[in-house]
């Protein structure tokens, strides 16, 4: 049993927990004698009351040295864990105690003991350690010379000149690797910031362009707005025109049924022409064959005058006789006045007769005359009947051939007459449907003029519009022209790079890396063909 | 039952027994160390004496409504003093902190003697005075006095932590011991009985814990003002 109170508590521990029980007991014991002894119950409440000071008493500096001593010994603990962590392994860790307490102690000397081993592994790693870490310093000399080349290689790009080279001939990989990355990330750039130029030329010229075709289309829009305001004007006269137009529609409507109503009348007129084509027809036939009689009476006519021809060629023929004796008389009248004259007084009867028949052959000789032109002039009226018979026969044939055709023309005039005729009903019925259309053509010529006002109003608003947008367009040239100055701003500002492409196989623009240290200088814009 | 004079016999010479052994154990400690355990002997030895004298009846001065027990009040003015007055100088504490402390315990100890023979105010103002103190005692030690001991070496700081945590529990069972006593809890023989008990407790313990404890003294020379210094060699004592 004191065993295991002290495996518990530790000696000492044990001692002063076994004495104070026994002192407890012993003062319980005491004031229960008390109690028995004196037999009154105010006794044993003072037997109590002492009994429970003594208790408390014993208890309470009993638990006071207890923690207090657990309390000192884990400040111990918590001291020696310090010195350990600060790396003090040669501090002593004991403890008299058998108690979980010792137990602890001795838990944290073996702990101690151990770390002190792995300390001194520690060490010789440490040295390992040294070692290396004057190989690491070696290194990091070299890294900081890489690092220094770096360094300026990055002010140099960082002040815009992105012609340096770093080296890659070296052992170091990461450093090779970064060197590589760098020149790759200088080409890159320098492509870029070529690019860059490019692009900024380009848009500097496409901002020009643009502001030029904002003008452009500014003043389009503003002779659009113009041409639109014209076009509404025109579409309002157009739209008063076709005001016009549907009361000339209406009109044209008007006349067109009095154009069916005339086709009516003239179907009908042709109709009656046709009857009278036919009976002229007829008429025609009727003609012809009076013709034909008529041909038969010239013909006898013309017998008739070459019969009186023929007879006045002997009544000329007589005249002639007559005239020669009418002559002959005259001479003879002639004779009797000479002989009369010669015979003096008594040839004046003789001359009287002479005269007498000299007047009577005169008178015949003007009457044969007379008869000679009125046979001449009957000869020439018989030639000329003879003539105009001839040329009567000659145009009665005519007239009868004319007749004919005529005939055959009425015949053909009927036929066209019907066609006309069915050729106005055909009018008259297109004329009725030209009637309707021309309605829906009024109609169609209302539904045109809303319309063309409508398009007038929208022209107006488009007119409007265009105004806006040649504004917009305004705009537009002034944003344009302000994204060119802009672009040439930067084209300025990336023109103070110097990259590998602009700075070409100029021998003079060339950098060396790492020219201030004088190693590993390597000379760079080679024009980047092999610039990574 | 035994006699109250009876039992203050045998205590006397527990008391007489106990100066010889520390007395003994005195001469064990190193000479610088001794000149702070010589109090502490010394008041065990005086209070062998004031309680043979207590238990033959001699120095009991009649004062008021009551009696003054003379030989214990020696004893007390002479052994609170000195424990509180020890606690506060293993602090470190200045000399005002000092006198505050010795002051205290005296009031005190003089608040029991009003209420023991005093009535009407005083008989009130006494218990009053000891609660009073034992607060302001407790705000002292667990106040500056901790601060500046946390500035003194650890085993002295430590010291001085082990001996406030037992003397003010101790005085707190004597104070409620004491109100208990004024209100008549106790028959006679029970209350020579504790009393006597508490009073061996704190003469003979706290002195004895103070003999063992004194070589702590030494070496606050060579570790005053490093508290976080740890000894190369600690060993446990379970003390």
């Amino acid at each position: 049993m004191i065993s295991s109170i002290t495996d518990h508590y530790g000696r000492r521990v044990g001692v002063l927990l076994l004495g104070a029980l026994v002192t407890t007991l012993g003062f319980v014991a005491l004031f229960g004698m008390h109690t028995a002894t004196v037999g009154t119950a105010d006794a044993g409440l003072a037997a109590l009351t002492a009994t429970a000071i003594v208790v408390t008493l014993n208890i309470g500096l009993l638990g006071i040295v207890l923690v207090g001593n657990i309390a000192v010994d884990l400040r111990r603990l918590m001291a020696v864990t310090a010195a350990i962590r600060g790396g003090d392994f040669d501090v002593t860790v004991e403890s008299s105690r058998s108690d979980e307490i010792g137990r602890l102690f001795q838990a944290t000397d073996e702990m101690r003991a151990s770390l002190k081993q792995a300390s001194e592994e520690s060490e010789r790693a440490r040295e390992d350690a040294e070692a290396a870490r004057l190989e690491a310093e070696t290194l990091t000399d070299e890294l900081l010379d890489h690092a220094d080349e770096i360094g300026r290689a990055m002010e140099h790009a960082a002040g815009g000149d992105f012609t340096t080279r770093l080296p890659e001939e070296t052992d170091i990989d990461a450093v090779r690797r970064i060197a590589g990355a760098y020149n790759e990330m200088t080409a890159d750039l320098s492509a870029t910031l070529a690019d860059l130029h490019a692009f900024a030329a380009e848009v500097g010229s496409t901002s020009d362009e643009m502001a030029r075709r904002a003008n452009d289309v500014s003043e389009m829009n503003e002779s659009v707005a113009a041409e639109m305001r014209e076009l509404a004007d025109a579409i309002d006269e157009q739209t008063e025109r076709l005001r016009t137009a549907a009361a000339e529609t209406d009109d044209f409507s008007a006349m067109t049924e009095e154009i069916a109503s005339t086709t009516d009348t003239v179907a009908a007129d042709a109709t009656a022409a046709a009857e009278l084509g036919e009976t002229g027809d007829r008429h025609a036939e009727a003609v012809i064959e009076s013709i034909h009689e008529i041909v038969d009476l010239l013909q006898d006519l013309e017998t008739l005058v070459e019969g009186l021809d023929d007879r006045m060629d002997g009544v000329a023929e007589t005249t002639d006789l007559i005239a020669g004796i009418a002559e002959q008389t005259n001479i003879l009248a002639l004779n009797a006045s000479i002989e009369a004259s010669r015979a003096g007084g008594d040839g004046d009867g003789f001359a009287v007769v002479a005269d007498e028949v000299k007047s009577l052959a005169e008178e015949t000789r003007a009457s044969t005359v007379t008869i000679d032109d009125t046979i001449a002039e009957v000869t020439g009226e018989v030639e000329a009947v003879t003539a105009e018979t001839t040329e009567a026969l000659s145009q009665i044939d005519e007239t009868t051939a004319a007749a004919a055709e005529a005939g055959d023309t009425i015949g053909t005039l009927t036929d066209t007459v019907e066609e006309i005729d069915a050729a106005m009903a055909d009018i008259a019925q297109a004329t009725d449907e030209g009637a309707m259309g021309v309605e829906r053509v009024a109609s169609t010529v209302d539904s045109v003029h809303e319309s063309a006002e409508t398009a007038a109003e929208r022209a107006r608003t488009l007119a409007s519009t265009a105004d806006e947008t040649a504004t917009t367009m305004d705009d537009v040239r002034d944003t344009a022209s302000s994204l060119s100055d802009r672009t040439e701003t930067l084209e300025r500002r990336l023109a103070a790079f110097e990259t590998r492409t602009n700075v070409g196989d100029g021998a003079s623009d060339r950098r060396e890396v790492g020219s201030e240290t004088g190693a590993q200088a390597t000379v760079v814009a080679d024009g980047g063909g092999d610039a990574r | 039952m035994m006699e109250p004079a009876t039992v203050r016999l045998v205590v006397a010479g527990v008391y007489a027994l106990s100066a010889l052994a520390l007395a003994v154990a005195l001469l064990r400690q190193p000479p610088a160390a001794r000149k702070y355990c010589y109090p502490f002997v010394a008041v065990v030895a005086v209070t062998a004496v004031t309680v043979g004298f207590r238990a033959i009846g001699v120095g009991t001065v009649p004062i008021g409504s009551g009696e003054l027990d003379a030989p214990q009040a020696l004893a007390d003015y002479l052994s609170y003093p000195l424990l509180f007055g020890f606690t506060a100088f293993l602090a470190g504490a200045s000399r005002r902190y000092l006198g505050v402390v010795v002051v205290t315990a005296v009031i005190m100890r003089a608040g029991y003697d009003f209420a023991e023979l005093g009535e009407g105010v005083l008989g009130t103002a006494g218990p009053l005075t000891i609660l009073g103190g034992y607060v302001l005692l407790v705000g002292l030690y667990f106040g500056p006095l901790a601060s500046a001991a946390e500035r003194r070496s650890p085993k002295r700081a430590l010291f001085y932590r082990k001996m406030r945590n037992l003397i003010l529990f101790v005085f707190a069972i004597l104070i409620g011991w004491a109100m208990l006593q004024l209100f008549g809890f106790f028959d006679p023989f029970t209350q020579v009985v504790t009393l006597e008990y508490i009073d061996l407790l704190l003469r003979v313990g706290f002195a004895a814990f103070v003999v063992m404890n004194a070589r702590t003294l030494l070496d606050e020379g060579s570790t005053a003002g490093d508290p976080g210094t740890l000894p190369t060699a600690a060993t446990s004592t379970a003390d």
